[in-house]
């Protein structure tokens, strides 16, 4: 009996309830569904403000600005009067007062980004591309150069061709009909060919991921019923 | 070339040329020659005097043959018209007479003989209407005050007892014919002051309305005053049907007469004179013509409003105060004069006024004047003085004949002659050849009234003509004194008449009517006798009192046709038309005929004006363009506007149309152009082209294959789970290269425990199954090993998860917070925070513990930055997250030689595998099957074996719903295709 009211019995039967309610939409959506989302919506909302506050506002704004050093409390002042001016978006009148904390939001957002992408994923990956033509490096990982070779070329070919399938750019004929070299067509049709295996794979494992989520839920339940 | 066409030779012409190179008259005649300035007549427009000149070239040939024979004939019988001994006075007043302008009406007809087809339809039709004499009214004469208009109905009178046909008259003369003589006496010139007669008590005043005559119509009216013409009188009076027959074109039946001609003589000639008198008429004079109802009212002028001085221009105000002070034959011509002088001894008391103002009348003028007062001092009373008192508008002229109509009147006043002269609108010319009538023939004239509807000229033309003729037409009852007697009592007052607006060269006419008068009834006025008498006004009586009595009409056209007999009938018999042929003076004497012309053809008949009653039938504005307008005017050859110019171009204007430019149609469309066109009319073709509906497949409201392919992976995947088989071996990590595992393990094998370990929690709650599976090993290892870990997340729910999962996977290591490994939270900032806790760990989280920083406690003690962790692994099913974190992190990370593991979902290896074929990331475990894998190179069983066979199940349930459902499809296609061959064969 005292099986039954523990907390684990209690959280696992929610969790069963709630992954009931998911799986109703099988016939379509129905109240539980909508009952489990806008629980999970509803317990994400709170458990996020109390994460925020517990771990962000509190500990990093509030608490520097009441019991930090002097510098502290300056730096917290200053994002502080940045968040209340934040704020001020939510008001259409003084929406513009809001404009400063995204500007400083939206710059620093963009350079983080943009930098860690160029130096991050551009330089890298080309890198990649090109290093994987370093047959000398493959044989010292073992690697037989003449496979290194065409698995490079195949690299090779399969990032051009999928990016000379995103140039759409070509010549105009006489007759306004645009005309394309027929290279570039061949390799446009490689190019699709890599995007389609791309897309594949990609759908695989996205159906990979939620046949994984879907035997966990199902698992979840089986044990649930029948431990 | 453009050529026009010559109105009068009809050869064809260049059109450049202005006079035709053949007969050199103009090719083109404005409107603006022919009125003499240019400007047209509106609509309701009073016209005004112009200069009619020009029209001489307009007039019939006819007409024109008769000026030339006036000239012919008085160039050598002038000489004889002028007195033996003039005296000094009397010369310069025949010199003044000779160089009138009241003799120059005429003057330029003879110029252009030829140029009958140069006269404009519109005034050749009025030859028949109204003679075209009646358009040669003296130029210096007033217009009227109310001009007859083209648009003029005829409106009968109310008195007449027998309609007239007005459809045989002219409307303009129909209107004429009831006017009052009354009620235009105080417009009347002062020239009928002069002649006024004591008929004020028989007037009908209040029949006439003033300014409605002309002057030469109104100087008819005086001279059937002045002299015993009770029977041209009775003609015009309408009241009775007989005169409205006379009206009518009854006479002269057998003649080319026009019909309203033949009927007035028919009808003045014979009813009249057999019917009772009428009371005096009370047509309205409105609706008559002025010259009619001059010629009608004759005489009898009207006197009443004459007598103010007010009413008289300002030249007869002066000449009346030049009365007293100079004799009144100085201004006048000699031959005038000396009439005057022989008459002026008479003179009544009455009759003082209008003699005052002699001093403007010719001398011719004045001898009328003379005559008549000498006729009227044998007159038992006169009441002239009265009207000539009055008679201030009386031309001089007709002032100096008063005395001649008081002599008449003498005789017997009729309100028929009254009535007569309230035709003030009459042409001198016409009022002159009226009182030459009357007072020639006193009995039984009842024709006149017919003539007194045509000019004077045309009534004597068959008289001079056909005298014998008209006798027999007149017959007896025009000889009969009662009826002379009933129609002066119709002629209304003298008022009318003095009103009329007297051409000048009526009024020359005037004087030689009252001669007659004077001759015959042994009353002659001494200017009818006198030497200074021009010839033609000497003639003038002479045709008259020897013809015979029936025809008083001729006189006027003796007074400009001087040609004897057979000249007329070749002019007349040739030119004239045949109504006009017939008409003329019955008696007219050769040679008075012949004397009467030279005094207009002496005269330097200067170019005569339109009368205003003409003008007023011109086309107006709105109809004929404006002349003065350059323009390429067309003279019209044919039609009613033939010899005017500017009008109807159009037909010469369309054959000068030159045809269009042809310009090409076809665009200039390259084809690139083209296709971009046809291109697009597919396109909207396409759009307007309904597209075949198609039908949907009706699906049923329960998804059938939705619950079915759920059994299917219920089935499958739960079987699986619900045995607990293990039906799929594990991966065959022997045969399989997974190196991206295997550096995994290896960094983990090989990472110095000393060092914490960094778990990033960045995966959300949905993939915490997969992700279980897959990190679960990897986690296993590292706490197998004893490594201290760091939590963190950059997602709200990561703390909870990772939670979740060390306490749901790593339960059997019995790990505790805050000594085993430390959960540091939420680090917010997305890739800022990121950053920010790379670049320093300690800044971007300041979370405390017990009041102390989490930085002092162990693990996380030794921390600094963010390359002192032993091991990052980044547990993430999203590959932004997963990305942001390689970028920022991983060349620092690679720079501290820390290796950067990355456990990811299935879902973002296509995305994060090449991080690890870049280096950036040392190892890669991805997806439930790396998890296995991982399993089994560990040779550990832990989720990914328990879910292999249900993965694997599930995985070849998939692809077997996919290929069915894709042969499904392509099956569906196949049939689709197939059966839309079968439609199109």
């Amino acid at each position: 009996m005292s099986d039954f009211i523990s907390s684990e019995f209690i959280s696992a039967a929610i969790a069963f309830l709630l992954t009931i309610s998911i799986l109703s939409y099988l016939f379509g959506d129905n109240a539980l569904f909508r009952s489990a989302v806008h629980i999970f919506v509803g317990v994400s909302a709170g458990y996020v403000a109390a994460v925020v506050w517990n771990q962000v506002l509190a500990p990093q704004l509030f608490r520097p600005i009441f019991e930090g050093a002097p510098n502290e409390k300056i730096n917290a002042s200053i994002v502080l009067f940045l968040a209340f001016l934040l704020m001020m978006k939510a008001i259409p009148p003084l929406s513009k007062f809001g404009t400063p904390s995204v500007a400083i939001m939206v710059g620093v957002g963009a350079a983080v980004a943009i930098g860690g992408a160029v130096t991050g994923t551009l330089f890298p990956q080309m890198m990649a591309t090109i290093n994987v033509f370093d047959l000398q490096a493959a044989n010292e990982r073992g690697v037989s150069s003449g496979i290194q070779f065409v698995e490079g070329g195949l690299m090779l070919f399969g990032t051009i061709s999928t990016l000379v399938y995103f140039q759409f750019s070509a010549k105009r004929g006489d007759d306004g009909k645009t005309r394309h070299n027929p290279l570039i067509k061949l390799l446009v049709l490689i190019g699709k060919v890599f995007i389609a295996i791309t897309f594949g794979v990609l759908f695989a494992g996205v159906f990979s991921a939620a046949l994984t989520a879907f035997i966990e839920r199902l698992d979840f339940l089986i044990t649930f019923i029948a431990p | 070339m453009e050529t026009i066409k010559c109105p009068v030779c009809g050869e064809e012409n260049d059109v450049s040329l202005s006079n035709c190179q053949y007969c050199h008259q103009p090719l083109r005649q404005s409107t603006s020659e022919l009125n003499g300035i240019g400007t047209l007549i509106d609509s309701g427009q009073t016209p005004t005097i112009k200069k009619t000149s020009e029209l001489e070239s307009t007039l019939p040939a006819w007409l024109k043959n008769a000026r030339q024979g006036d000239r012919d004939v008085a160039a050598p019988e002038s000489p004889p018209s002028t007195p033996a001994s003039p005296s000094p006075i009397e010369e310069s007043a025949l010199a003044d007479a000779e160089s009138s302008p009241l003799e120059d009406w005429l003057s330029g007809l003879d110029d252009d003989e030829d140029e009958d087809e140069e006269a404009a339809d519109w005034l050749m039709n009025l030859q028949g209407g109204a003679t075209p004499e009646s358009e040669e009214a003296p130029a210096n004469l007033p217009a009227a005050d109310e001009p007859i208009t083209a648009g003029d109905k005829p409106r009968p009178s109310d008195e007449e007892e027998v309609p007239i046909g007005t459809g045989e008259l002219p409307s303009w003369v129909s209107d004429l014919q009831g006017k009052s003589s009354s009620e235009e006496s105080e417009s009347l010139p002062d020239l009928f002051v002069e002649k006024e007669t004591p008929q004020e008590d028989i007037v009908d005043a209040g029949d006439a309305e003033s300014g409605e005559l002309p002057d030469w119509l109104a100087s008819l009216s005086q001279s059937s005053d002045s002299p015993p013409a009770p029977a041209e009188t009775p003609s015009f009076e309408p009241v009775s049907p007989l005169q409205a027959d006379s009206d009518s074109p009854d006479i002269a039946a057998d003649k080319p007469v026009p019909d309203w001609m033949a009927g007035l003589q028919d009808s003045s000639f014979t009813e009249t004179a057999a019917e009772e008198p009428v009371p005096a008429p009370e047509i309205p004079v409105d609706d008559l013509p002025d010259w009619i109802s001059g010629s009608g009212s004759a005489a009898p002028v009207a006197t009443e409003s004459l007598g103010t001085e007010s009413d008289l221009p300002d030249w007869m105000t002066s000449d009346v105060k030049n009365v007293a002070e100079e004799p009144a034959s100085e201004s006048l011509p000699d031959w005038i004069s000396g009439s005057n002088e022989s008459s002026s001894a008479p003179v009544a008391e009455p009759t003082e006024a209008p003699l005052s103002t002699e001093d403007n009348l010719d001398d011719w003028m004045a001898n009328l004047n003379a005559a008549e007062e000498e006729s009227a001092s044998a007159m038992t009373e006169t009441p002239v003085d009265e009207e000539i008192s009055a008679g201030g508008d009386l031309p001089d002229w007709m002032a100096e004949l008063k005395p001649a109509e008081e002599s008449s009147s003498a005789m017997e006043e009729s309100p028929a002659e009254e009535e007569i002269s309230a035709g003030g609108d009459l042409p001198d010319w016409m009022a002159e050849l009226k009182s030459a009538e009357e007072s020639a023939s006193v009995e039984a004239e009842s024709e006149t009234p017919v003539e007194g509807d045509m000019p004077d000229w045309l009534s004597s033309l068959p008289s001079a003509e056909d005298g014998k003729e008209e006798a027999s037409l007149l017959g007896d009852a025009f000889e009969e004194q009662a009826s002379v007697q009933a129609f002066e009592a119709k002629v209304p007052s003298t008022e009318e008449a003095e009103k009329a607006d007297v051409p000048d060269w009526l009024s020359q006419l005037e004087p030689s009517a009252s001669d007659s008068l004077v001759e015959e009834k042994a009353e002659a006025p001494a200017f009818a006798e006198s030497a200074d008498t021009p010839d033609w006004l000497e003639e003038m009586p002479a045709i008259e009192t020897s013809g015979v009595e029936t025809a008083p009409s001729v006189d006027a056209s003796d007074s400009f046709s001087a040609e004897p007999e057979a000249d007329n009938d070749e002019i007349f018999g040739i030119e004239m038309p045949d109504w006009l042929s017939t008409l003329g003076p019955e008696d007219a004497d050769d040679e008075e005929s012949a004397e009467v012309v030279p005094a207009h053809a002496g005269g330097e008949v200067s170019g005569v004006e339109l009368p205003s009653w003409v003008q007023a039938m011109r086309p107006v504005a709105d109809v004929v363009p404006d002349s003065s307008r350059p323009s390429d005017e067309q003279v019209a050859g044919t039609g009613p506007l033939a010899g005017l110019s500017g009008v109807l171009p159009a037909a010469t204007d369309l054959g000068q149309i030159n045809s269009p430019k042809a310009n090409a149609i076809k665009l200039r469309v390259s084809e690139s152009q083209q296709s971009s066109a046809a291109m697009l009319e597919e396109l909207l073709a396409s759009e307007s082209q309904p597209s075949s509906f198609r039908t949907s497949v009706k699906t049923s409201s329960v998804p059938i294959v939705r619950w079915l392919i759920a059994i299917l992976l219920f089935l499958a995947v739960g079987s699986s789970l619900f045995i607990r088989s293990e039906m799929v071996p594990s991966p065959n990590i022997e045969n399989m290269e997974v190196p991206e595992i295997r550096d995994v393990i290896n960094n983990i094998n090989e990472f110095p425990t000393e060092k914490s370990v960094l778990l990033i929690f960045d995966y959300e709650a949905g993939f915490s199954g997969e992700m279980k599976a897959v990190a679960a090993p990897l986690v296993e290892q590292l706490m197998s090993r004893g490594a201290k870990l760091v939590v963190i997340s950059t997602s709200p729910t990561g703390p909870a998860l990772a939670e979740n999962f060390l306490d749901e996977t790593q339960a059997k290591y019995d790990f505790q917070p805050g000594v085993n490994y430390r959960n540091l939270g939420y680090l917010p900032g997305g890739a800022s925070g990121m950053l920010s806790f790379i670049a320093n760990p300690r800044l971007a989280i300041l979370a405390k513990e017990e009041g102390d920083s989490v930085w002092g406690v162990a693990p996380l003690e030794n921390i600094t930055r963010f390359a002192d962790f032993g091991l990052v692994i980044i547990l993430t099913n999203d590959v932004e997250k997963g990305r942001a974190w390689v970028e920022q992190g991983a060349a620092i990370l690679n720079d501290a030689d820390t290796p950067l593991l990355m456990a990811i979902s299935a879902q973002a290896e296509p995305i994060l595998y090449p991080y690890y074929l870049s280096g950036q990331v040392d190892g890669l475990v991805s997806g439930l099957l790396g998890g296995a894998t991982y399993e089994q190179m560990l040779s550990q069983r832990g989720l990914g074996r328990k879910y292999w066979d249900s993965y694997s199940i599930g995985l070849l349930l998939a692809e077997i719903l996919i290929v069915i459902g894709a042969m499904i499809n392509f099956l569906a296609a196949l049939r689709a295709r197939q059966k839309r061959q079968k439609e199109e064969n």
